[in-house]
């Protein structure tokens, strides 16, 4: 792991404070100032970072109610639920943009099926974008919900219950403070996979541009090492932040 | 109580139901146009190399594209045996040192790569070991950064839940020596772990594509970068039907290991 992972992370660090190979002028300066020196590239990020938030706060609060269910309800078809939810999520971000394209493309399904011509080639906007995302998000905040849910100690509920608590009180004073934490790390864990999430918006050819996206411009089209080291640094770093703020909070 | 919660079950309930229908009726309309006759699609140069007829866009994809699928059935076996190899004895390790220091920071620098994008694994990757790419250990070792993580996780669960240590010590003051430990102990508590370690770590490789794209070129890859060309240069029935083999190997892995009380999850 050390071989394999942390020395080519560490490389990459390193080459993304370092000017790029065969460069002069302007292009000489190193990756990480290029990408916060230039319009385009910090509106990459921009554009990364508020798409990634919409959609984890979008599907936190989506995916509350089926998360609660599935952790504290008895009834038949739980299993087969959890079933469906887990299928997307094993799904990698290019099969997510196909299915995209293939409902809200140009020639997609979904315009014809809901007689709603207007949502033809929306797949290709900030909102259809976002859409697909919300596809391995719902059940990736779902199931992380659904988990931390599960392990709520029901003798705090019934606690508060005998102690003659209204069932809002409880809900409001007992049971939301306790859903805060999952709710916390659903959205941490969602913002991260968005944020690195590529093949949605490789496969719809998004017109406007995010992190991961230009990553890939400047490391095959530019061949632009240095800044392609800097975005990846760049989103590795924002995603682990928020990876271990979620988790300490759910502690 | 139980009774006055059932709104907020039932609401919540009939929520989750109309996401997995939403969830489904994408993969349902992908499939289905995959089975769809061809002539109803519109017909493209395709024709030339698979002919007319039923199955027409599968043995498009089969031809054009079989070489991925064999790479990717040698990538999610070599990285799946070697996670299973490397994460079996690690995760169970970590679990019986749990209380000491070194454990914890060797758990986290484990499981450091399911918080690192694919795409930024893969420059590293490359820029570490330069001119490889379309090498197969190459996209082992990139697939391993993700099978590992997991492998680990499952095993050592389920390694902390059984308490090991504490068995495997009885035994060894019964009298039982090394290989009957193992025999007795071990295997029957990881067992079922251990083909759940499995399953997952060949999903996650069968449906990787995030680090594979860059490590691999347009001749050598996986299917999932087939899938990537099929996408961007096929008719939409040969990219259906190529989707469909795709969920045909990953559906039954999902199940298999949800069945064993554990989830795949891919980075998208």
């Amino acid at each position: 792991m050390l071989a394999a992972f942390v020395w080519p992370l560490a490389r990459l660090a390193v080459s993304a404070f370092l000017p790029p190979r065969d460069a002069t002028g302007d292009d000489a300066r190193a990756g990480i100032v290029r990408l916060f020196a230039d319009s385009y590239d910090r509106r990459a990020l921009a554009h990364s970072v508020a798409l990634s938030l919409a959609v984890a706060l979008a599907s936190v609060a989506i995916c509350l109610p089926a998360a609660i269910a599935l952790a504290r309800g008895r009834f038949a078809g739980r299993a087969i639920l959890r079933g469906v939810f887990a299928l997307p999520l094993s799904l990698s971000g290019v099969v997510v943009g196909f299915l995209a394209v293939a409902m809200l493309g140009n020639a997609g399904a979904l315009p014809s099926l809901l007689h709603l011509p207007s949502l033809a080639g929306s797949a290709y906007g900030l909102g259809g974008l976002a859409v697909a995302y919300l596809y391995f998000e719902i059940p990736r905040a779902t199931l992380t919900m659904e988990t931390a849910l599960a392990a709520v100690d029901d003798g705090l509920l019934e606690a508060a219950r005998t102690l003659g608590a209204s069932p809002w009180q409880v809900a409001r004073w007992v049971f939301w403070p306790l859903c805060a934490p999952a709710m916390r790390a659903a959205f941490a864990v969602t913002f991260a996979a968005s944020l690195g999430s590529f093949g949605v918006a490789l496969i719809v050819a998004a017109r406007f541009p995010i992190l991961p996206v230009e990553l890939y411009r400047a490391f095959t089209g530019t061949l632009d090492d240095s800044l392609a080291a800097a975005m990846a640094l760049v989103i590795a770093v924002v995603a682990a932040l928020v990876l271990a703020l979620g988790r300490r909070s759910g502690r | 109580m139980a009774r006055r919660r059932r709104p907020l079950i039932i609401a919540g309930g009939i929520s989750a139901l109309v996401l997995a229908l939403v969830l489904l009726l994408p993969l349902a309309l992908v499939v289905a146009a995959a089975f769809a006759p061809s002539e109803s699609l519109g017909i493209s140069s395709e024709q030339w190399i698979a002919g007319a007829g039923a199955g027409r866009a599968f043995r498009y994809v089969l031809q054009t594209y079989g070489t991925h699928l064999i790479t990717s059935a040698q990538v999610a076996l070599a990285a799946g045996a070697i996670a299973l190899l490397l994460g079996a004895p690690a995760g169970t390790a970590l679990a019986m040192a749990e209380r000491r220091r070194g454990a914890r920071a060797l758990e986290t620098l484990l499981t450091l790569p399911l918080g690192v994008p694919g795409i930024a694994a893969a420059i590293a990757l490359l820029s570490a070991f330069p001119g490889r790419g379309g090498a197969l250990g190459l996209l082992v070792v990139g697939h391993v950064l993700y099978t590992l993580p997991y492998a680990t996780r499952t095993v050592g669960e389920t390694a902390r839940a059984s308490r090991l240590g504490p068995l495997l010590d009885a035994a060894r003051t019964l009298g039982a020596g090394r290989v009957q430990r193992v025999r007795f102990v071990l295997w029957p508590a990881l067992r079922r772990a251990l083909g759940s370690a499995a399953l997952v770590a060949l999903a996650v490789s069968w449906g990787e594509f995030n680090v594979t794209f860059l490590l691999a070129t347009p001749s050598r890859g996986t299917f999932p970068t087939a899938l990537y060309l099929s996408y961007t240069t096929n008719s939409f029935p040969v990219a259906a039907a190529a989707t469909t083999i795709m969920l045909a190997g990953l559906v039954p892995l999902v199940l298999l290991a949800l069945a064993l009380g554990h989830r795949p999850e891919q980075g998208a």
